[in-house]
């Protein structure tokens, strides 16, 4: 049942620097078309889970200075950034166990692989996601406490629910880094002959190793390496920080520990391989940036646009409007929906 | 923690502790088992009739009369049951019951009781928000109706057992654990 080695993460869910780029680029470049098409990007979610697009306007009325500027990538992953951990901080408010988040970040991440950030907002998005992997990870949590622990419409999540498990193609199975941290911690015990004083160093490692993998999984690294990887990336900053291994220079019992595994593994790959790949995932970690209040104000301003142009026309397209969850439709800068 | 909706059956809940706090006659108090079970059956009478919300003005008059007729009576029940509390607990725990142990204990227990008794004695109305917090200043052993109290060791202990009884145990998890680690380090 938790075997990665068939699993659809491995298969279908791990990607090259470039993949990842391009996959970013298509949903950008779509959601840039439909803007200039429709002059807004907003989907409109239906009861029933069904996606209607914006109406058509007709080009001659937006002149230059009103059209809306769409976002690019980087103020996309801003975006994506500021909602990852705004996730966090639902997660935690509901006290819901570790993996809970983590599948739900995983669950956020690739669905915006598929759909730019302008088509969907966020933070329906993180809901439906938070509420997915509930879900999934046999925790159930009824829609409605969602809505209420938040004040946020639960109508809505259930309409995006479906869109969500589509986006993802329905591979809701997803490993994070946080168990295979224990498992190595677990094995070190035994690799390094720990004597009960010491029991408590690897305890605070593997409190330390689980920071570290919190770190990395706000970053892009999930998408590129297995979570082996990042599980042993993280425990190799973490072992830094407290030099648990050290009694004979950190690099060689670290190295003989990866061997250790290789060799247990008897697999084709090398040692060098293994420490190149922890290398780029630290080199992710340093990249990051967490977008300041500023960068957020403006994205948010720029996101209006893109979304608000078709909002005088809303108050009156609402009355004609037969609805039967008009309910859902509490924000003003939703486009019209196709009855 | 599982965040699910409030159990279907708090209100029974509370209004059998409370009831079975005042009628807390035992087997040894009636003269034959068939009015024992007479007893039994007045009092889930009343119960019911109180969730059910039928007669409930009358239920109440007649448990505020039983409440002052059989003050000292109720007292009585109640410290025989604390002392019963006090054995089972030491007996579970393995520990010798001591006679000053438990008269201490049952002191306190009444007069932890006291304080609970009064808002029952004040009120006329089913009052839960007074009567949810049931003062157990005793735990394990068991109660009137051989339902056993908790304190927090004994649920953790319970969590524990009722694991493993279920047939989990630690190194299945920390099997997974290992499993996942070393099998998703290559994709």
């Amino acid at each position: 049942m938790a075997d990665f080695h068939t699993s659809t993460h491995r298969a279908n869910w791990i990607f090259s620097p470039q993949e990842l780029v391009e996959k970013y680029k298509a949903a950008n470049q779509r959601a840039i078309q439909t803007l200039e098409k429709y002059g807004t990007t907003q989907m409109e979610v239906d009861a029933d889970g069904s996606l209607s697009y914006p109406e058509p306007i007709a080009r001659d009325n937006a002149d230059k200075h009103s059209r809306p500027k769409p976002l690019n990538i980087e103020e996309e992953q801003f975006m994506r950034v500021f909602y990852e951990n705004k996730l966090r901080e639902v997660c935690s408010a509901f006290y819901f166990p570790n993996k809970i988040q983590a599948t739900a970040l995983i669950y956020f991440k690739r669905f915006y692989l598929q759909w730019s950030v302008m088509e969907h907002h966020p933070k329906h998005i993180m809901l439906t996601c938070v509420y997915a992997a509930c879900k999934i990870e046999e925790n159930h949590v009824s829609a409605e406490e969602l809505g209420k622990g938040i004040s946020q419409d639960h109508q809505m999540i259930l309409n995006y629910e479906m869109i969500v498990y589509q986006s993802l193609e329905f591979d809701l199975i997803v490993y994070a880094p946080y168990r295979s941290v224990e498992g190595f911690v677990n094995d070190m015990e035994e690799f390094c002959g720990v004597k009960d004083d010491e029991n408590q160093m690897l305890k605070d490692l593997q409190e330390t190793a689980r920071l570290e993998v919190d770190k990395i999984m706000l970053t892009d690294a999930p998408h590129l390496f297995p979570p082996g990887q990042l599980a042993l990336a993280a425990l190799r900053n973490a072992n830094e920080m407290h030099r648990v291994l050290d009694f004979e220079g950190l690099c060689c019992v670290l190295c003989r520990y990866l061997r250790r595994i290789l060799a247990r593994q008897n697999s084709k790959h090398t040692i060098l391989q293994l420490i190149e790949s922890l290398d780029a995932i630290d080199a992710w970690v340093r990249k990051f940036k967490f977008p300041t209040e500023k960068d957020m104000k403006h994205i948010n301003r720029k996101l209006k646009s893109c979304w608000g142009h078709s909002s005088h026309d809303d108050s009156k397209k609402r009355e004609k409007k037969r609805h039967k969850s008009h309910k859902s439709l509490n924000e003003a800068h939703n486009g019209p929906t196709l009855a | 923690m599982v965040v699910a909706s409030s159990n279907p059956h708090n209100k029974e809940m509370q209004i059998r502790r409370r009831i079975s706090n005042i009628f807390n006659k035992r087997e040894e108090d009636f003269p034959s088992l068939r009015e024992y079970n007479d007893y039994l059956e007045e009092v889930e009478d009343m119960i019911f009739k109180l969730i059910e919300g039928i007669d409930v003005q009358a239920i109440e008059e007649k448990i505020t009369n039983y409440q002052q007729e059989n003050a000292e009576q109720i007292m009585i029940n109640q410290a025989r049951k604390a002392e019963d509390l006090a054995a089972a607990m030491a007996a579970s725990k393995g520990i010798p019951v001591q006679a000053d142990t438990d008269g201490n204990s049952q002191a306190g227990f009444v007069a932890g009781t006291q304080g609970q008794y009064a808002p029952t004695v004040a009120g006329g109305q089913p009052r839960p928000t007074g009567m949810a917090p049931q003062p157990v200043p005793l735990a394990g052993g068991l109660d009137m109706h051989g339902y056993a109290l908790d304190d927090e060791e004994m649920m953790r202990l319970r969590a524990e057992r009722g694991g493993r009884a279920g047939g989990w145990s630690i190194e299945l998890s920390k099997k997974r654990a290992l499993e996942e680690a070393f099998a998703s380090i290559w994709i």
